[in-house]
């Protein structure tokens, strides 16, 4: 449709809306008499924003906020359970590795003097197969730490129970030989230090046997006696508590063997300690 | 009714653009009045005849939220109705430049008006030239555009 030039009719429309326009900017700017116009608007802009937002932007705020907290109380929980999992090691280590410690009577001697202490790195777990650990003979964790250490092969690895096995390997993940991995060896005795022997791993999860000439020694060896590290080897410490006897059968004449029950197990915790 | 409540609602997001972002070209001495300039434009492109009435209650519902002086904007938008309603049919035998040099030009002209009505003891020549000169070649690049790219610029027929 073709548009047309205004009619005078039209232009007298314009020209009474142009004189309309200008008496409006006149009062406007000289007596300020839309003054409550603008306020109203002013006002209704507010709130409609206002609500636009609470209806909006504040129940995603919400929901926001509630899977913020939801996150950091995941997040707080992981690293209480960490802190606790770390106490318990240090608790761990202090009352069973360190001799010199367990020397002093109270923690005023302990303080006075100035002795350096060994101590302990600690670890967590990198790749462990539970299939490998449940099924087979080769029983084998490997572990990381923070930084990077050398010279860690044989250096012990526990956990908040007790002593796992040693390190093999070490090539920025450690890879530790359990007590049950097979080829492993532990020198272990008994309470009294009647009874010596090199219990070796059986390839089973909780277990480790050793074979021993009982007319050799003069102990009384039952079911339920505790069995602990002997210290020979050079690897353990002495005094660790490792298991208890569960069976005890005859070979034959000279030879009998003893099933020891695992007080520990490396599934029981994701945080270790290593101990050279 | 529908369609003029449309139209409020572009305006308003225009009006939205021009007083949150291209105000910041102030600081370069440029100002764009990009709501004027598209409302120009449509009653340019528009089949239908863009009333004095209209334009009025446009101008005046600009001047209510972008917060001049009430009828400074329907003032402006009148004459340029009145302009374009008036040499519509000579427009077609324009060429681009001379009608991206109209709106240009009016875009200045707005500028100047507001100037004297709203800040008159701080008048800026350079604002007026370079926001004229801008303007200018903001519509000759739109036009460009217009043309190398007619299906998403056009207003349809």
């Amino acid at each position: 449709m073709a548009r047309f030039s205004p009619t005078p009719s039209q232009k007298l429309i314009y020209i009474f809306f142009i004189a309309l326009s200008c008496s409006i900017i006149y009062l406007d700017i000289k007596s300020n008499s839309f003054i409550k116009v603008k306020q109203s608007y002013n006002a209704s802009k507010i709130i409609g924003s206002y609500f636009l937002i609470n209806l909006t932007k504040k129940p995603f705020q919400a929901v926001r906020t509630i899977i913020d907290s939801k996150d950091s109380l995941i997040e707080e929980n992981k690293k209480l359970k960490k802190n606790l999992e770390n106490s318990y090691l240090d608790y761990y280590f202090n009352t069973n590795f360190d001799e010199l410690r367990k020397n002093f009577s109270n923690i005023d001697d302990f303080s006075k003097e100035n002795f350096e202490f060994d101590n302990y790195i600690k670890a967590e777990i990198a790749f462990f197969d539970p299939n490998m650990f449940f099924c087979c003979t080769k029983h084998r964790l490997f572990i990381k730490t923070e930084s990077d250490y050398k010279n860690l092969n044989e250096a012990v690895v526990f956990n908040e129970i007790g002593i796992l096995g040693q390190i093999i390997s070490s090539n920025k993940i450690y890879e530790v030989m359990l007590f049950t991995d097979l080829n492993h060896s532990l020198p272990i005795k008994n309470k009294y230090e009647d009874f010596f022997c090199n219990a070796k791993g059986m390839g089973l999860p909780d277990q480790i046997t050793c074979n021993f000439n009982f007319s050799m020694w003069n102990s009384d060896l039952k079911i339920g006696d505790k069995i602990y590290t002997s210290g020979m080897g050079g690897v353990y410490p002495k005094n660790i508590l490792v298991g208890e006897i569960i069976e005890i059968t005859k070979e034959n004449e000279e030879i009998a063997k003893s099933i020891i029950s695992l007080v520990n197990n490396p599934i029981k915790s994701n945080i270790y300690g290593i101990y050279r | 009714m529908f369609d003029f409540l449309k139209k409020l609602f572009f305006i308003f997001l225009i009006s939205f653009l021009e007083i949150n972002i291209l105000m910041g070209l102030l600081k370069y001495y440029v100002f764009i009045p990009i709501t004027f300039l598209t409302f120009s434009y449509y009653s340019y492109k528009s089949k239908k005849q863009i009333g004095p009435l209209l334009a009025f209650f446009i101008g005046i519902f600009v001047d209510l939220i972008s917060g001049t002086y009430l009828g400074l904007n329907a003032l402006c938008y009148l004459v340029m109705t009145y302009y374009i309603n008036s040499y519509v049919n000579v427009f077609k035998l324009f060429s681009y430049l001379q009608i991206c040099l109209f709106f240009g030009l009016s875009s200045g002209m707005y500028v100047a008006v507001n100037q004297i009505v709203t800040n008159l003891s701080n008048f800026s020549y350079l604002l007026l030239l370079t926001s004229t000169l801008v303007n200018i070649i903001l519509c000759l690049m739109l036009a460009v555009i217009g043309v190398y790219f007619p299906n998403i610029f056009r207003i349809k027929k």
